[in-house]
């Protein structure tokens, strides 16, 4: 068992070593690769040599196995084996000097994973740099060792290789006429794997195009746009075809564009600015190295990609247009989707959640940027005050702070935390009057991390409850309204800031699962900024909804389906993976991926069987809060490439980065609820819509019944799936 | 052409220092010539002497101010409508379209909250007398119900044998909490262990679902202390019961007995000033639930009874003097068309009565009676009351709670109810008695109907 696991490993880390080169982890795209590096068969032994040598290290040294099976630590090793047997003859020594090559570039893909992760960098394809540097350098004095000249007879080694039917097809690819550039760009690539020929230039474009339709179209723009820049310049391009030059430009378009950052208009853009960089920087390299004769490989590429990774991460203002890929998928166009889908999943493991201070109907006199004191330096602040049917704040008159009706109102912790400050006996203002010298009148700041304050102020003289240093959870009573400070009638002022004095300039934060009352209906809200004259109110979960939806691993699922002709019982489990991310797996190991915290269940991914039953509770709760209002809707967008068929996908693949016609509308509608406080169960609609440039070309309907004893039924179609949280059964059986 | 002035006969009263008020006037009775808009004369025109009014726009203003003085102090809060305040099908759905479950106690009742509409999943079966037919029915509607004493329990334990539906019960629990008289009466009671007694015997049967803990501390509280302490004894009862039995209860129901703003008799200051105010009941319940060792994440919902605090502003009786005269002392005094048959609640309120015209500042020591053959019928025995003649208009406020269910038939026919809705739209809510009504119901055995020879 233990051995078919580190078989299994080996495999993987195998097979991922040759696709990690393009940054896949596509075992179809490997195995591709693979008959490429074997074009030329004693490179491609000792390649495979290298990679061996590299993982097997790894493993027995003990490194992170996800890491080795991402064939993180043997794609460096595997370029350094394939440079190392393409320059030599075949020979005992030579294979000694290849393992030790790949020992030499397994240590300093580690030394520089360590030095680089500091500063959140991949180390690309450096190890192999200073690997194969190391062993050309060598080698002028290694003797023993004949040049190969395997590449200077192409037609002997394919007739050894493959007989005549393979020099034909051989000739027929070379002797293409036309297309002189894309020839070249086939040559480059197949300069990727040390191979001088077009057929292995096709088989990679191909395997490219199958992983990932927009990695294949930036293999195209960037080899175009450094071929136009060189003719532009003057320089000449076919040379690079036979230096193993030209892919540094189809690697840094990929990397750049789709696979560092979220594929997207900018992305192209960049890619496109960037090429003629790493053009210049090739050029000048290239007669740096000439001194000690060797080849600068994919060096510029290296430069030009680590330059711009780096740029990027120091922005300080970060724009949606051009995001760095923090979950990285499998596809390019797997990110892609998933960023502008998961958006909700994102957002909840950002902010750190701080709700409204207060309970019951508010409502919001003052925002963002206000008109009367939410200023400049202060913008970002709220006042609460609370109105009646009429909008008036008080009652009577409204000469007397009594009159008004937030006047002397419990004020609640936001949110965990520390008592910073606390300003107390400051006076409270008599209606229309204000206090110009201590403005902020008594105040309370908390604080709930670091740089993450919150301050409450205008409270009630004398009715501060908590004192600096008190840890106070959510929920908890702080102090009454007031009217201290620069306040003319009485009302609540918040702020979220970054540090712990009273009066400091206000942070652009959010708040945390509320609601908007707005015409009868009731808007709920995750994340966001309450807006002058809404009527807020903090959401309320539902016990019901709680329970149903908190997953934890470890805990399992009994799910039955029933309609007219079936009848399936399946046990699902919920687990996570090292990264800590939860998702339900069935027998078949499809997994729904799912982050819950205490507002709702936001599942964020899907891979697996689409026909599985688990696929159905993806759809049917995709995104779940676990508050109930009466009527409130969620929507939000699913994964395009989950729901439609392969041929328009492709199309939509392409497309991705400029313009997403494919999508996948959820939405969720809580209908119905036996009763408001203590119900038995809560029903909820949910469809999905599948458009295609915004006509709706299918929909599925979901009615999900949560009920009080745990047990949630989703109904579609005469079927109905009962999913129950199964009960340990350890007691029945010591009881036998 | 001018109005000619209305004659007042002349008085002659002794000056008491202080008369004046502060501004130098004699102290005026205002007069309440409308109501909602609607005026007095017009409802008395169209709708007889004398009127019961009730406001709409008073009721929904007034459960709405109750509601945030909770809400902003709470998370989960429930009013339900206290039917034997005030059990009108108008009134009842007023409350109940403002989101009220049904509050009873008595199978009639229990019956009237259905035939308006609410589910039995929203309905609280309080009270001594509940027979085994109501019972069944109530467990059977999801009713949660009040169990009052021993006997009703085992009926309760004896009827969930049968019943499709596991009965939910909740118990009343009655407790110091530093009033005099303590209520004892109701329910089992706390110190002596009655409670835990009961508290066992629910647990134990696993036929009934515990859902909540009752208490119902009195009536016409004006200091909100009791409450607090009540809030935290059943908080403490709550956190024990399911350190002893893993078993959560889901509202904490302080039943009702806030005062209103009537004025008790006997009371040194009016019932206005006394009143504490819902904020002050609020902050008593809501501050002892939150401090107590109830989970935050988890409170029990809080329930409310409220009756009286929130229907007595909303009723009004409109009437007519019948006549005035002098008693034997030489003190005034006037009668009116209103008798405590109908205003049941003058046995303890000193109920505001105003003209509903304009008068002068002269008034006199005056007693009020109603119309019946009756001794005991007096609405006030003593109050400063301008001289009205026969036929003017008077209005009796805070009139809402207890009357309309509480009044008889006796002597006089019962008048018209009206309901002036929020845009000053009159209804009538209740027909006035006939004859007809009175005697459709009696029987008169045959021998004594033969005709006289």
């Amino acid at each position: 068992m233990i051995k078919e696991k580190k078989i299994q490993t080996l495999k993987n880390a195998v097979l991922n070593s040759y696709s990690q080169i393009f940054f896949s982890e596509n075992k179809i795209f490997a195995l591709l690769l693979i008959i490429v590096s074997f074009l030329d068969f004693w490179a491609g032994i000792y390649g495979l040599i290298s990679v061996l040598t590299a993982n097997i290290t790894a493993y027995i040294l003990g490194y992170d196995k996800t890491l080795i099976k991402k064939g993180a630590y043997g794609f460096n090793a595997l370029l350094t084996g394939l440079g190392t047997g393409i320059i030599f003859q075949p020979s005992i020594e030579l294979t000694v000097i290849v393992i030790f090559g790949a020992l030499l570039t397994f240590f300093v893909t580690v030394a520089l994973q360590g030095i680089l992760a500091k500063y959140a960098l991949p180390y690309l394809s450096i190890p192999f740099l200073l690997g194969i540097w190391a062993i050309i350098l060598a080698t002028k004095d290694f003797t023993a060792l004949g040049l190969s000249e395997r590449n200077i007879y192409t037609y002997n080694e394919l007739y050894a290789l493959g007989g005549k039917t393979l020099i034909n097809i051989y000739e027929k690819f070379e002797n293409i006429n036309g297309f002189e550039s894309l020839k070249i760009y086939f040559l480059s690539l197949g300069a990727v794997f040390f191979q001088n020929n077009i057929l292995a230039g096709i088989i990679i474009a191909s395997g490219l195009l199958y992983f990932s339709r927009i990695a294949f179209s930036l293999s195209l723009i960037g080899f175009y746009a450094a071929y136009l820049f060189y003719g532009l310049t003057g320089a000449d391009f076919s040379a690079l075809a036979y230096t193993f030059i030209g892919f540094n430009y189809i690697l840094t378009s990929v990397a750049a564009g789709a696979y560092f950052v979220i594929p997207s208009e900018r992305s192209y853009l960049w890619t496109l600015l960037l090429l003629p960089v790493t053009v210049i920087i090739t050029a000048s390299l290239e007669h740096v190295f000439s001194v000690w004769q060797i080849s600068i490989y994919s060096l510029p590429f290296n430069i030009a990609v680590l330059l711009f990774i780096y740029a990027l991460k120091l922005r300080v203002r970060k724009n949606s247009k051009l995001t760095d890929t923090f979950v990285r998928q499998e596809t390019p166009e797997k990110s892609l989707y998933l960023f502008h889908t998961a958006s909700e999943e994102f957002k909840n493991k950002n902010y750190f959640p701080i709700g409204l201070p207060v309970k019951g109907d508010w409502s919001i006199s003052q925002a963002h940027d206000g008109k009367y004191t939410h200023k400049d330096k202060w913008r970002h602040a709220w006042d609460f005050v609370i109105t009646d049917e009429k909008k008036l704040q008080y009652k009577n008159k409204g000469d007397y702070l009594e009159d008004y009706y937030c006047f002397d109102k419990p004020v609640f912790a936001p949110a965990a935390g520390i008592i910073a400050e606390v300003a107390d006996g400051i006076p409270d203002n008599n209606i229309g009057d204000v206090n110009v010298e201590q403005n902020w009148g008594n105040s309370i700041v908390i604080k709930h991390g670091e740089y993450l304050y919150s301050q409450i102020s205008h409270l009630k003289e004398g009715s501060i409850k908590v004192r600096k240093g008190d840890f106070v959870k959510k929920g908890d009573l702080l102090a009454n309204v007031g009217n201290s400070g620069y306040s003319p009638y009485p009302h609540l002022h918040f702020q979220i800031q970054a540090t712990p004095y009273i009066g400091s300039e206000t942070l652009d934060y959010p708040l945390h699962n509320y609601i908007i009352r707005k015409n009868g209906k009731t808007e709920l809200v995750t994340f966001g900024k309450p807006e002058e004259g809404e009527t807020t109110a903090p959401a309320s979960s539902e016990k019901i909804l709680e329970n149903a939806l908190h997953l934890v691993p470890g805990k399992n699922l009994s799910v039955n389906l029933k309609s007219s002709e079936k009848n399936i019982t399946e046990e699902w489990k919920i687990n996570k993976d090292i990264w800590n991310r939860t998702f339900i797996t069935d027998k078949e190991d499809s997994k729904a991926w799912f982050y819950e915290n205490d507002s709702g269940l936001y599942f964020s991914n899907f891979t697996g069987n689409k026909k599985s039953l688990l696929f159905i509770i993806f759809k049917a709760l995709y995104n779940t809060n676990k508050s109930f209002y009466k009527g409130t809707e969620i929507t939000s967008s699913i994964r395009p490439d989950l729901f439609f068929g392969k041929l328009i996908l492709t199309l939509q693949d392409f497309a991705a980065p400029f313009c997403i016609f494919l999508k996948a509308e959820f939405k969720m509608t809580y209908t119905e609820k036996d009763d408001d406080f203590i119900p038995e169960f809560v029903k909820t609609e949910s469809t999905i819509s599948k458009t295609i440039f915004g006509k709706v070309k299918e929909k599925e309907h979901f009615t999900v019944i949560f009920h009080k004893s745990g047990e949630t039924e989703i109904k579609f179609d005469n079927n109905i799936l009962s999913i129950k949280p199964l009960k340990k059964t350890i007691l029945n059986q010591t009881a036998k | 052409m001018k109005e000619k002035l209305k004659y007042e006969r002349p008085i002659i009263t002794k000056i008491n220092a202080g008369v004046t008020d502060k501004f130098g006037m004699r102290p005026k009775m205002p007069a309440i010539k409308e109501i909602d808009g609607v005026p007095v004369d017009t409802i008395i025109e169209k709708y007889g002497s004398p009127t019961f009014v009730i406001s709409e726009k008073t009721i929904r203003d007034t459960l709405k101010e109750a509601k945030r003085a909770f809400t902003t102090r709470y998370p989960k809060v429930k009013f339900a409508w206290s039917y034997k305040t005030n059990y009108l099908n108008a009134v009842c759905k007023i409350f109940h379209d403002e989101g009220s479950w049904a509050e009873v106690v008595s199978g009639f009742e229990y019956d009237k909250a259905l035939a308006n509409g609410v589910p039995g999943n929203q309905i609280i079966f309080n009270g001594p007398d509940k027979s085994k037919e109501d019972l069944i029915k109530a467990a059977e509607n999801g009713s949660y119900i009040h169990i009052d004493h021993f006997d009703e329990l085992y009926d309760i334990i004896s009827i969930s044998e049968t019943t499709t539906k596991r009965p939910k019960v909740a118990i009343r629990v009655n407790m110091d909490t530093g009033i005099y008289p303590q209520w004892d009466r109701f329910g089992f009671n706390y110190e002596n262990g009655e409670a835990w007694n009961a508290l066992n015997r629910i647990m134990m049967s696993d036929k009934l679902e515990l859902t909540g803990l009752h208490t119902h501390i009195g009536t016409y509280m004006m200091t909100p202390e009791p409450y607090a302490v009540a809030a935290s004894k059943l908080a403490e009862l709550a956190v024990r019961l399911e350190r002893k039995f893993n078993h959560k209860i889901k509202y904490i129901d302080m039943g009702g007995g806030f005062a209103s703003k009537n004025t008790l008799k006997g009371a040194y200051l009016p019932g206005k000033d006394t009143f504490p105010g819902f904020d002050k009941y609020a902050e008593a319940v809501s501050n002892a639930l939150i401090n107590s060792e109830l989970d935050p994440n988890e409170m029990p919902v809080l329930f409310l009874e409220t009756g009286r605090a929130l229907i007595d502003d909303a009723g009004y009786i409109t009437g007519s003097v019948l006549a005035n005269k002098r008693l034997a002392n030489g003190r005034r005094s006037m009668i009116i068309d209103t008798g405590v048959n109908m205003l049941f609640t003058s046995f303890w309120y000193e109920h505001e009565i105003y003209p509903a015209k304009d008068v002068s500042s002269h008034a006199e020591d005056t007693t009020i009676y109603g119309p019946l053959c009756m001794n005991i019928d007096v609405i006030r025995s003593a109050v400063k009351f301008p001289l009205l003649q026969k036929g003017d208009k008077y209005v009796i406020k805070r009139t809402g709670a207890y009357n309309m269910t509480q009044w008889m038939q006796f002597i006089t026919l019962r008048p018209k109810i009206i309901l002036i809705d929020t845009q000053g739209n009159t209804h009538v809510i209740r027909e006035n008695e006939t004859n007809e009504s009175l005697t459709s119901h009696e029987k008169v055995p045959e021998h004594l109907n033969k005709p006289k020879k």
